[in-house]
């Protein structure tokens, strides 16, 4: 007697959406256990996620301000995934891209927009390109785990932002816990009568360039073939090394110009909140998208929704604590990895 | 001398959960929620000794959460096949999520009198070297140490043998996870003494990062537990401006482990192994 697991054979388009409702239905039971603890009739609370996700014109102008950076994230995390590798270091290279472009505009201040703004994209794109170029190089060069390697640089650009902006060289002369105002020279232009700077559609683009690279191009494939199968990719003659060079590296990149969106184009300065955990939802927004990146853009938004500005309205709204969205996340990956599984395997009792 | 107490009894948290997590990982399994695991024990733990007004019932309520976690990163990784690093992820996320939203009204100092110390230290410092020896020899020295060496090595030959590479695995991965529990535990109502949310502030982490900079080796992770104690107590001491300068000493631990995987990758090449081979793949007996 016992629990017996058999590969599913048959998995189809039904199975998927089944598997989505499952996931779904788990999340809305979950969920709903967390409000009747704290008091709040579910309904209410379910209609709050929603009204502070897509409400008001307001809400939902944050929402699509929220969804550049995280898109970012979404696509640092996906692009490496096509070719089979883990990159959990996109907060670490949202940090970098924070840096690079706010150590630009430090130094180059007195630039006029048209030289500087393109200067601290670059910066931040470089920054964060050789944060993950250094597992990039290490896992091509001498296979060590790009997981573990970049779970540990996330931590020590934290350490670095923190260093920068608490008592070090940038801080803010004031004395808070920030670094020196980026000059308005230096600030992302925003789509006219909104606050959301135009680097939204950058994000946007890259995804739709993204796929088109997956369809239409030999990089593309090669990724693609490397993620599905290394032993046959590298005997067919791509080339291992430099799929893992570029798709991680490339990933990085992403991930940096979401800190460029939020230290440049929201924020103004570098803090050491300018990402607080996003980079570790990207992971999750890439999963529920299933790798692919014209699904992440919608993922990635109704995600951005109802997870970071909803689950902030219950916290505003209803009074319920912080720490609400983390463990709404939490739940999340859970309720939507075991479906996954589901789709894979048949449980028998035999 | 003042300094080196206090240094030993910081390093307490990182021997402990340390030790915690490597065994998780000589039987192949990663554990990157350890700080989650380390902040629900630290919870219950404080409510536990809070609400019964003794140390010792909140030391076993955390030492039981962290095992209940475990089984969870256990069912999840092993039984669901879910990706050993999502899974962390996750009950990291969830950790901290849930204590800082439970734990919200539990908020302030501990109301219970303190342990009594030996030359200032605490009786769990003995126990964290006490457990240090002991899988130091279970680990090396015995039958079942081999078998959970073969679990993480090649679990393929272990199954062969006759091992459940699954029960083993689940086993480490338990108490491994109740270890850390008793580390958060220890680090909230005898080392702190008091709650609020991120008061683990990292250590669960740089408990993993000395796992892979000691080599895999009990004795060697009480050598870095030390040192690791000592550094975290010199940042945090009155003497020490607060401020820049401790957040480059804070990268210490992460840029050593990452340094030492480097190390053991050029070694490896050259024919010798440290970090359990099978480390963070999965295993599934019928494939």
């Amino acid at each position: 007697m016992g629990l017996s697991l058999q590969r599913r054979k048959d998995a189809n388009t039904g199975t998927s959406l089944i598997i989505i409702f499952i996931g779904l239905g788990l999340a809305i039971l979950s969920f709903s256990i967390v409000f009747l603890i704290a008091g709040i009739n579910p309904f209410i609370g379910f209609k709050e996620i929603f009204l502070g996700g897509f409400g008001d014109a307001y809400v939902l102008q944050q929402v699509v301000k929220d969804t550049a950076p995280l898109l970012f994230v979404t696509l640092a995390f996906l692009l490496p995934s096509r070719a089979g590798l883990w990159n959990i270091g996109a907060e670490g290279q949202f940090f970098l891209g924070g840096v690079g472009a706010t150590g630009i505009a430090l130094a180059l201040s007195n630039q006029p927009s048209i030289v500087l703004l393109p200067l601290m994209a670059l910066g931040a794109i470089v920054c964060a390109g050789v944060w993950a170029f250094i597992a990039a190089y290490l896992k091509a060069k001498i296979n060590i785990n790009e997981i573990v390697l970049t779970l540990f640089l996330n931590w020590i650009a934290l350490l670095l932002v923190k260093y920068l902006t608490v008592g070090g060289p940038w801080m803010n002369p004031e004395g808070r816990s920030e670094s020196k105002a980026i000059p308005l020279t230096g600030r992302i232009s925003v789509i006219s009568g909104t606050n959301i700077p135009v680097t939204i559609f950058v994000a946007i683009v890259a995804a739709i360039l993204l796929y088109l690279i997956f369809q239409k191009t030999r990089a593309g494939f090669e990724i693609n073939a490397y993620g599905h199968n290394p032993e046959a990719s590298v005997k067919a003659g791509i080339n291992a090394k430099k799929v893992i060079l570029i798709s991680l590296t490339v990933g990085g990149m992403l991930a940096g110009l979401g800190g460029f969106h939020q230290s440049a184009g929201v924020i103004g300065r570098l803090r050491y909140d300018l990402t607080s955990g996003w980079g570790y939802y990207g992971i999750l927004f890439a999963l529920l998208s299933k790798n692919n990146p014209l699904w992440a853009i919608i993922v990635t938004f109704l995600s951005t929704g109802l997870l970071v500005s909803g689950a902030q309205s219950l916290q505003y709204d209803l009074g319920m604590g912080g720490g609400i969205g983390l463990l709404f996340v939490g739940v999340i990956i859970i309720c939507f990895v075991i479906p996954q599984f589901l789709k894979e395997y048949t449980i028998s009792w035999k | 001398m003042g300094i080196v107490i206090l240094g030993l009894n910081a390093s307490t948290i990182f021997i402990i959960a340390g030790l915690g997590e490597l065994f998780s990982q000589k039987s192949g399994v990663i554990n990157v929620g350890i700080e989650g695991v380390m902040s629900i024990a630290g919870l219950v733990a404080f409510i536990g000794a809070q609400t019964t007004g003794s140390i010792w019932i909140g030391m076993i309520f955390g030492v039981l959460a962290g095992g209940l976690m475990g089984l969870v990163h256990a069912f999840f990784s092993i039984s669901l096949r879910l990706s050993q690093i999502l899974s962390g992820l996750g009950i990291w996320l969830f950790g901290i999520g849930f204590t800082s939203y439970y734990g919200r009204a539990f908020t302030g100092p501990l109301m219970v009198p303190s342990i009594k110390t030996t030359f200032g230290l605490t009786l769990i410092f003995f126990l964290g070297i006490v457990l240090i020896f002991f899988f130091q020899f279970l680990l090396y020295k015995t039958h079942f140490g081999m078998k959970v060496r073969a679990a993480g090595e090649v679990p393929s030959v272990a199954d062969a043998w006759g091992c459940s590479v699954i029960k083993i695995r689940y086993l480490c991965i338990i108490v491994g996870s109740m270890l850390s529990g008793l580390s958060g535990a220890y680090l909230t109502i005898i080392y702190s003494e008091l709650w609020s949310a991120g008061v683990i502030a990292g250590r669960g982490w740089i408990s993993l990062a000395l796992v892979f900079s000691s080599l895999w080796i009990p004795i060697l992770l009480l050598g870095t537990s030390f040192l690791m104690g000592i550094l975290w107590v010199s940042m945090f001491s009155a003497q020490m401006l607060p401020g820049a300068p401790t957040f480059l000493m804070q990268m210490i631990p992460y840029s050593v482990a990452i340094l030492s995987m480097i190390a053991y990758s050029l070694i490896r090449a050259r024919g010798k192994t440290f970090m359990p081979s099978a480390l963070g793949e999965p295993y599934y007996p019928e494939d």
